[in-house]
């Protein structure tokens, strides 16, 4: 278990706000944040490799805040792999047991070679870096970084130097290696899809600050903030007025009104998940009590799903439905309809 | 227009290389075999390219023992004053070599702290072939310091710190990642750092006149005998010399090739 009690520190004009954290044991870790928001530099705080002005770390209950990163056992791999191009691939996942001073050859060469098996790169191992694949990197830095059976994998943007295929393949490969290493992972990246596809954790930080964390589920259906909202792939984020009305709550932007679940009378943002937006063209009958007249400006794929891009009274509206329901019910640019979704489906934030 | 804006660039830059390449072949062209040979058993000019080798070696490894860890530090550690210590470390560059000469006299002369220092332990610098090590350390160090500053900042932080996170401590980093990738810019610059040593004249002249050094050899025998007497010398030197450096750089480029 490491723990993070209250770890900030000041880098130039940036600032970490304090962080407290808690990873445990079979916990997949998302860090999940933009360019500049920080998540780097806490990644850097916890491998040792920056002091922080403030706050502990510690590791099953020992304090190891002043403790230098190489007696730390967090391995780190990153975005760019950080190989060593003066050495092997044997050589590369033997660095971190020889740096330990583990001297036996044959155990060095079990332990490399096992290794490299368990990676699928054990065709490798002779051969130098110049023509492997950013796959076949990405293992060899994978291998690297576990061999040595760490306490905490510190993934800084591991996958965001490889095409699409490979991502995919590397994705699935990490979850597996998750499952079967049980330590804890720390997966930093601003890929959403990258984060709630491997991640069972996922924090939010966003200018030095961690706005949110939690199982991404409850990022999803309650974030915390608008951003978070927008970083989780919620769409139609409007910001407009709260207005009480007989008790009910209601919503307003521009000429578009609609009912929410609660609110303080005064300016409020929401949002309405695209995919709680149901499509027809006639108004239907049922318990949802919003629906809107709209007209289709767009349909655009969003694989496997569809997005429709929908005109409510000159305000922009997306909603998410199957392909089979674009081709059922003719969805095309100026096609008049109705937009129907609950109130408890819409957030307020 | 871009013909013509190209043909121009072509003459000039042309012009240039036959100036540098010109005189040094005809010097060497002028000499034969029999020359050579004769000139090669004169025992003075023998030892005394023996003796400007060894000495330029001697600077480079002095050179090379303290110039590696400062071009390391001038390139990794962000220290206070580090740009006033890049512009002292240029500084021989800019200065007369004998001027740099005096400037050394001055401090490891016989009446001076750095002299008596050293002949404490029974060293001289003045007419002595440590001068002459002195005097080709401070001219040619630059050149081995600064390719060792750009060599290591040539090799990520990013890579250093993942090794740091692998369990390396500072030192193993240096000695197992940052060290071997940055050899081979440290290496040419040692080669240019003892090239520039041979070549020195000026501030060695001033230290150590006798042993001479093969510079001052080819000095001494134009101004005593004339070019007929001189030129062989020089001849002989810039052979030897462009041998040897072409050795070195094709022993280097087959280290560099090996997987």
């Amino acid at each position: 278990m490491i723990v993070l009690k209250g770890l900030s520190c000041r880098l130039g004009n940036f600032r970490l706000s304090p962080v407290d954290l808690t990873l445990e044991k079979g916990e997949y870790w998302i860090l999940l944040g933009q360019t500049g928001s920080g998540k780097s530099v806490l990644l850097s705080l916890i491998a040792g490799l920056i002091r922080p002005q403030e706050g502990k770390l510690f590791k099953e209950d020992q304090d190891i805040t002043s403790l230098p990163p190489e007696r730390r056992n967090f391995t780190m791999m990153v975005q760019d792999f950080a190989l060593f191009p003066h050495l092997t691939v044997f050589e590369n996942i033997a660095f971190p047991l020889r740096v330990r001073g583990i001297r036996g050859r044959e155990e060095i060469r079990h332990a490399v070679t096992r290794m490299a098996e368990r990676m699928g790169i054990d065709a490798l191992l002779g051969r130098g870096l110049e023509g492997l694949s950013g796959g076949e990197k990405q293992r060899v830095a994978l291998a690297r970084a576990l061999v040595v059976s760490p306490d905490l994998l510190l993934l800084d943007e591991p996958l965001s130097a490889l095409d699409q295929v490979t991502k995919r393949e590397l994705m699935e490969e990490l979850r597996i290696l998750h499952r079967e290493y049980d330590i804890p992972v720390l997966h930093v990246t601003h890929d959403f899809e990258e984060g709630i596809t491997l991640g069972n954790r996922m924090a939010v930080i966003h200018d030095g600050k961690i706005l949110q964390q939690g199982t991404p589920e409850a990022l999803c259906v309650r974030p915390a903030s608008p951003f978070v909202a927008t970083l989780v792939g919620i769409r139609n984020i409007y910001r407009g007025t709260v207005e009480s009305q007989e008790g009910r709550a209601l919503f307003r932007r521009g000429k578009m009104r609609f009912e929410i679940p609660s609110g303080q009378e005064g300016e409020g943002v929401v949002a309405i998940p695209s995919e709680d937006i149901l499509l027809s063209l006639e108004p239907i009958a049922s318990s949802a009590r919003n629906t809107l007249r709209a007209i289709v400006r767009e349909v655009r794929p969003r694989p496997p799903l569809m997005d429709v891009y929908l005109d409510v009274v000159g305000i922009p509206l997306t909603a998410t439905v199957t392909r089979q329901t674009v081709s059922r019910m003719g969805l095309k640019p100026g096609l008049p309809l109705y937009a129907t979704f609950k109130v408890a489906s819409v957030k307020v934030f | 227009m871009k013909r013509g804006f190209e043909i121009v660039f072509w003459m000039l830059g042309g012009a240039l290389v036959l100036f540098l390449v010109v005189p040094l072949v005809k010097m060497v062209g002028a000499l034969d075999v029999a020359t050579a040979r004769k000139f090669l058993s004169d025992l003075e000019v023998y030892h005394s390219i023996l003796l400007t080798l060894r000495c330029a070696l001697w600077a480079t490894i002095l050179g090379f023992v303290t110039g590696v860890p400062l071009g390391y530090l001038l390139a990794k550690r962000p220290f206070p004053f580090r740009n006033l210590v890049q512009a002292a470390v240029d500084l021989p560059v800019v200065v007369p070599h004998t001027a740099a000469g005096i400037a050394l006299l001055m401090v490891f002369g016989r009446h001076f702290f750095g002299g008596k220092l050293f002949s404490a332990f029974g060293i001289s610098f003045v007419g002595t072939e440590a001068g002459i090590v002195i005097a080709m350390t401070f001219v040619s160090a630059p050149f081995l310091i600064n390719a060792a500053r750009d060599a290591f900042s040539g090799v990520p932080v990013r890579v250093e710190q993942v090794a740091r996170t692998l369990g390396a401590s500072p030192a193993q980093v240096f000695y197992r990642v940052s060290l071997p990738l940055a050899l081979r810019g440290i290496f040419s610059g040692a080669l240019l750092m003892w090239a520039r040593g041979i070549s020195e004249f000026g501030a060695v002249i001033i230290l150590t006149y006798h042993p001479m050094v093969t510079p001052v050899l080819i000095f001494e025998r134009f101004e005593a005998y004339g070019l007929k007497f001189a030129y062989p010398i020089a001849a002989l030197l810039v052979l030897i010399c462009l041998a040897l450096f072409s050795l070195f750089r094709f022993l280097a480029s087959r280290r560099g090739k090996k997987p």
